[in-house]
C-alpha cells in the first residue's frame, strides 16, 4: 500500500572496483508539518502527535512550546518540568527499544522482546521522576550492563568490561563492524536562541529537508551530546563511530538512571522570532527537533519542523559520509544496515547495493 | 519523520494480529501491549511490525485523512 511507504528512506549505494563509489539517499518523506496551515493551534496540538507519533511525546511538545512562544508566553518552572521529562522519559524508552530490540539480530541474537515488553510497562508506571530512575536502573542492571549504572559510570576500565562482560551492552559494543577512518562532524549544543539566526531558512520546505549548521550537514544525537565522555571520546577519536553511537547510548541511560538528567531547558526551550513565530528547540533521543510556527488571525499561517532524521541522512550528511569508506571486501551489505542503524533513522528504511561493474 | 501508521485490528491470535488499513492488511505484533486489554475492531499505531500503543477510532480517522493529504503531496510532480 503507497500509504505503508510514506516517510521511507532507500539507502543506495554502488559498488565499483569493491569500492563505494557513490551514496544516493532517496526519501520518500512529505514535509507533513506543511498540513498544520489553516489549523487552529489547538488542532496542531492534537495532531501533531498523531503526525509523528513515534516521538509523539516530544512532536507534542515542540508544538506546545513553538505555539506558546508564538504567542509571547513563556512557560513556567511546573510547566518546564513536565515538558523535560515527557521528553527524557519517551527518549529513554526510544534507547532502550534501539538497544534492546533493533540491534540484536543484526548480531543473530535474538530481540529482547519480552524484557522490553516488561521494561516498557514499568517505565509507564512510574509516578515520579526519582521511581523512573530507579526503575531504569534496575532495568540497565539486568539487561544491558550486568552491573548497576552508577558503578558501570565510574569503571574507568570500560576496555575491560566490553572485552569480558557477557552483558548485551558489551556484546553490542564488541559487535560493532565499523567503518573506521572518519571524524564526526557534530552538530554543537544548542539553544533555541542559537537557531534565530536560520529562523527564516527553518521556514523553508528545502531547509526542512537537508539542513546545514555554519552551512554544513552535522551529526545529531547521542554521539553528538556525549562525544566527550570518556568512554565515547576515545572511539569517535578513531572514527569508530557505529561502537562510539552505541556507547553514548548507553552512557545516556545511564547517566539518567543516576538521575543526571541535566536542567528542563537542556531539553525543552523555545523563543519568539522578530515576525512572531514561534520557534522550540527539543533535544529528542535521535537528536535536536526544531518546530517553527507562524500564527495569523489565529490560524496557523505557517508551520515547519526539522527532524533528526533530516540531518543524519542528509545527502551529504554522516550516513553518505562514512557509507563512502565501506569495501566490498568486508561484508558491504552487513556494515551499511550498521551503519544506517546506528543512526537510527525515525522512519522505514531499505539498504540496497547495485556493483557499477 | 517518526511515522508509525495507524491501523485497526481485524484479527487477533495470541500476540500476534492481523491489522488492516486503506484495504491493506498486515501482521503486527501486540506484544508490547500485553497489559492493555486489545479486541477486533480497535485501533492502533503500528511502527515496525508492533503495534505501539491503542488510539481512538476518531484518532485513527484524523491521522488517515492527514495522511491522505501526504499521499496527494508525494504524488503531486515536484
Amino acid at each position: 500500500m503507497s500509504g505503508m511507504l510514506v516517510g521511507g528512506l532507500t539507502l543506495r549505494l554502488r559498488l565499483r572496483g569493491g569500492k563505494v563509489e557513490n551514496v544516493e539517499i532517496e526519501s520518500a518523506r512529505p514535509q507533513a508539518a506543511v498540513l498544520l496551515a489553516g489549523r487552529t493551534p489547538e488542532q496542531a496540538v492534537r495532531l501533531v502527535p498523531l503526525l509523528f507519533s513515534l516521538c509523539g511525546g516530544a512532536q507534542g511538545v515542540a508544538a506546545q512550546a513553538a505555539l506558546q512562544a508564538a504567542q509571547g508566553k513563556t512557560p513556567d518552572a511546573r510547566q518546564s518540568a513536565d515538558w523535560a521529562a515527557t521528553v527524557r522519559r519517551e527518549a529513554a524508552a526510544e534507547h532502550l527499544w534501539h538497544l534492546m530490540l533493533a540491534w540484536p539480530p543484526l548480531y543473530g541474537l535474538d530481540r529482547l522482546e519480552r524484557e522490553y515488553a516488561d521494561c516498557r510497562r514499568r517505565l509507564q508506571q512510574a509516578k515520579s521522576d526519582d521511581e523512573h530512575a530507579a526503575v531504569l536502573a534496575n532495568i540497565l542492571t539486568s539487561n544491558l550492563l550486568d552491573m548497576p549504572p552508577g558503578d558501570w559510570l565510574h569503571l574507568g576500565q570500560w576496555d575491560a568490561w566490553r572485552d569480558d562482560s557477557s552483558s548485551l551492552g558489551a556484546r553490542l559494543l564488541r559487535g560493532a563492524e565499523d567503518v573506521a577512518g572518519v571524524h564526526a562532524a557534530l552538530l554543537p549544543h544548542t539553544t533555541a536562541a542559537d537557531w534565530l539566526v536560520l529562523e527564516r531558512q527553518i521556514a523553508t520546505p528545502a531547509y526542512c529537508a537537508a539542513p546545514t549548521w555554519q552551512g554544513e550537514p552535522r551529526e545529531t544525537g547521542a554521539l553528538a551530546r556525549q562525544h566527550e565522555h570518556p568512554l565515547v571520546s576515545p572511539l569517535s577519536a578513531v572514527g569508530r563511530n557505529i561502537e562510539a553511537r552505541i556507547a553514548a547510548r548507553l552512557v545516556e541511560l545511564a547517566q539518567w538512571a543516576c538521575g543526571e538528567t541535566g536542567d528542563a531547558c537542556d531539553w525543552v526551550d523555545a523563543v519568539r522570532c522578530a515576525d512572531g513565530s514561534g520557534l522550540a528547540r527539543v533535544e529528542t533521543a535521535r537528536g535536536v527537533l526544531l518546530h517553527r510556527v507562524r500564527v495569523e488571525h489565529g490560524l496557523i499561517a505557517e508551520y515547519a519542523a526539522v527532524a533528526p532524521t533530516e540531518w543524519n541522512f542528509h545527502p551529504q550528511g554522516a550516513y553518505a559520509r562514512e557509507a563512502m569508506l565501506i569495501t566490498a571486501s568486508d561484508n558491504a551489505e552487513r556494515k551499511a544496515r550498521m551503519l544506517a542503524l546506528s543512526l537510527d533513522p525515525c522512519v522505514g528504511y531499505e539498504v540496497v547495493l547495485e556493483q557499477a561493474d | 519523520m517518526c511515522l508509525a501508521i495507524p491501523m485497526q485490528i481485524v484479527e487477533i491470535d495470541g500476540y500476534n494480529a492481523r491489522c488492516e488499513a486503506k484495504g491493506q492488511s498486515r501482521d503486527v505484533s501486540l506484544f508490547l501491549m500485553q497489559d492493555e486489554p486489545l479486541a477486533v475492531g480497535d485501533f492502533v499505531m503500528v511502527h515496525t511490525g508492533y503495534a505501539q500503543q491503542k488510539m481512538s477510532a476518531e484518532d485513527a480517522r484524523l491521522a488517515w485523512e492527514l495522511y491522505d493529504e501526504m499521499l496527494a503531496m508525494l504524488e503531486q510532480p515536484r
